[in-house]
């Protein structure tokens, strides 16, 4: 079996990765620097590329922590998405090479959950950096490569010409490698051994399985789509073409959530203070108003306010409930965050309710729930368990709904302005 | 002549005692992130428990967190402490078993991420780090086995504070 050289194309120039080995899986995967207890700053990065749900190598290789060694530093930024992933299939089919390597394969590229290759910046920078390991290789006789993101449209690296991808399927092509097929991720089959909440275990056991063959043979589908028409230019001198695609019928539409979330006002009768209503000297005054889904309230004063509470049910299929709140106040740069819920199931029909101390405010402020749902039981929102900070600066919260419906789940925002 | 000439300097310089560690020694240890241990304060600390025992109470008064004792009779080496705010794990690395990972787990989503530890060791210097940040509620530092850092945390008789 022919080892291929993986390197990764860098500002600071061309980076190779020495190895791969599969770690403890209680660390966070790490990006090392030459063997040495140097963990480099992007690790967190890929960390993130790793591990499951939001990693894709724990998705198609199965293991969610691993220690990549390198060459040289690697900054911030995840054109090196590419390459990893390519290291890490050939290091799965043991052909990650080194030096002796007949072949090598220099990259630049990110990749997204469905394996395409976007575009980065700087890659005629990267390529001219490149240009002497490039010519090296050849002089070497070394069979080399150059594959960049198709959208980048970019020329030649040291008179070798480059192989743009739109996708890893077609970087695997061009590699004369198969095509990486997603693994059921061991947690989703410890799952599977395990009885789920309030369900009888022989349901939930074949539930979770047919879950997982489903999203298996949809995600394996979702790879096997055809590639775009502009044709790979490949360089190396052992080039495998694959046979033509069959397009895929489309995966299954997951059912749309219906949340509708009642804002519930306590208040205290004319004449009567909060403390009356509070020791029962008074009957409180409830009002309640709705929106479905995202919406915002009618503005509420805090003056003669006793309770507050948003009641939310779920009017459509079940769900996992995540809910995130900010306190946010006119011109600061950061909100104040809580978590109510995470990934609480809600069957159709049930509520929970998330019971606010009203604040004491001098000038108005704004609450704000991202409300977080999965169709998908077996599909946990990912960031759920995570920690998440006190304060956090405006334009990060505002991005959450973004991040996490790229991933495919439901992200609902219900606003309401509390005035002194 | 030129003898006596210096023997009348040597005699006439004002003689220099070596200054004593004292409480502010340990304050400005304890409380400023770039401080290394001076000698002479390593020094103290490791003939003085008085000293050892008020660097202790100071620590404990200015860190976020103690661990408790991982073992009094503990014989070997610990891997791990467990803290109702936090949990210290030491993972050795598969890739190069010379190295191993120390991971720090927030173990309460409320847990304010430290950013330095303290380890401390009976008659040793302590060691103090400044730590990562924290990511996905852990922070994860990769060192040799046998940093000082990694050694101490091995030690069952070490305090850790985690500031």
């Amino acid at each position: 079996m022919t080892a291929i050289r993986v390197f990764i194309l860098t500002t600071d120039g061309p980076v190779e990765v020495q190895r791969i080995t599969a770690e403890d899986p209680g660390v966070k995967s790490v990006i090392c620097l030459d063997g040495k207890a140097v963990a480099l700053p992007v690790s967190p990065a890929y960390e993130a590329f790793v591990r499951s749900p939001t990693g894709v190598i724990e998705r198609y290789f199965g293991h969610p922590a691993y220690r990549l060694d390198v060459s040289g530093r690697i900054s911030e930024g995840l054109s090196w998405q590419f390459g990893v992933f390519l290291a890490h299939a050939l290091n799965e089919s043991g052909r990650l090479g080194g030096e002796g390597a007949d072949i090598a394969v220099l990259t630049t590229g990110e990749v997204d959950r469905d394996l395409n290759v976007l575009s980065v910046e700087a890659v005629p920078e990267k390529l001219m950096l490149a240009e002497p390991l490039v010519n090296d290789l050849v002089a070497g006789g070394v069979a080399t490569t150059v594959l960049v993101p198709q959208d980048n449209d970019a020329t030649a690296a040291g008179g070798v010409a480059l192989a743009p991808v739109a996708t890893v399927a077609q970087a695997f092509r061009i590699l004369g490698l198969d095509t990486p097929e997603k693994t059921v991720p061991a947690h989703v089959a410890a799952a599977a051994s395990k009885p789920g909440r309030g369900a009888a275990p022989l349901f939930t056991i074949s539930a979770v399985l047919l879950a997982a063959a489903v999203a298996g043979w949809w995600l394996m589908d979702r790879d096997r789509k055809p590639v775009a028409s502009a044709p790979a230019q490949p360089v190396a001198t052992r080039v495998a073409v694959a046979a033509p695609a069959v397009k895929p019928p489309p995966p299954p539409a997951a059912p749309m959530p219906h949340l509708v979330t009642t804002l519930v006002e306590t208040r205290a009768p004319p004449g009567k203070s909060c403390a009356a209503v509070h020791f029962e000297a008074a009957r409180p005054r409830i009002v309640e108003s709705s929106v479905a889904n995202t919406g915002q309230f009618a503005e509420t004063a805090l003056r003669g306010l006793c309770g507050l509470a948003y009641r939310i049910t779920n009017k459509g299929p079940a769900v996992d409930l995540t809910v995130l709140a900010a306190r946010a106040r006119r011109g600061a740069p950061a909100v104040r965050t809580k978590v109510f819920l995470r990934n609480q199931r809600l069957e159709r029909g049930e509520w929970t309710s998330l019971a606010v101390k009203p604040p004491r405010a001098r000038a108005p402020l704004r609450l704000q729930f991202h409300l977080l749902a999965a169709t998908d039981l077996n599909r946990p929102v990912p960031a759920a368990h995570r920690p998440v900070p006190r304060e956090l600066p405006i334009e990060r919260w505002r991005a959450i709904p973004a991040r996490i419906a790229r991933h495919g789940f439901s992200v609902f925002t219900v606003s309401h302005r509390l005035t002194p | 002549m030129f003898e006596a000439l210096d023997m009348i300097d040597a005699a006439t310089e004002p003689v220099v005692e070596p200054r004593r560690a004292g409480f502010s020694d340990l304050y400005a240890f304890a409380s400023d992130p770039e401080r290394p241990m001076a000698p002479e304060l390593a020094e103290a600390l490791a003939s003085d428990g008085a000293l050892e025992a008020d660097l202790l109470r100071l620590l404990e008064r200015i860190a976020t967190y103690r661990f408790p004792r991982a073992a009094a009779a503990s014989s070997g080496p610990v891997a791990r402490r467990d803290g109702d705010l936090y949990r210290i794990a030491l993972r050795p690395s598969r890739a190069e078993p010379t190295q191993v990972y120390i991971v720090i787990e927030l173990a309460d989503e409320d847990a304010v991420p430290p950013e330095l530890i303290y380890v401390c060791r009976p008659g040793r210097p302590c060691e103090k780090h400044r730590l990562p940040v924290a990511h996905d509620g852990a922070i994860q530092i990769l060192a040799d086995l046998h940093s000082p850092l990694v050694e101490a945390l091995r030690d069952g008789h070490a305090e850790v504070f985690l500031r």
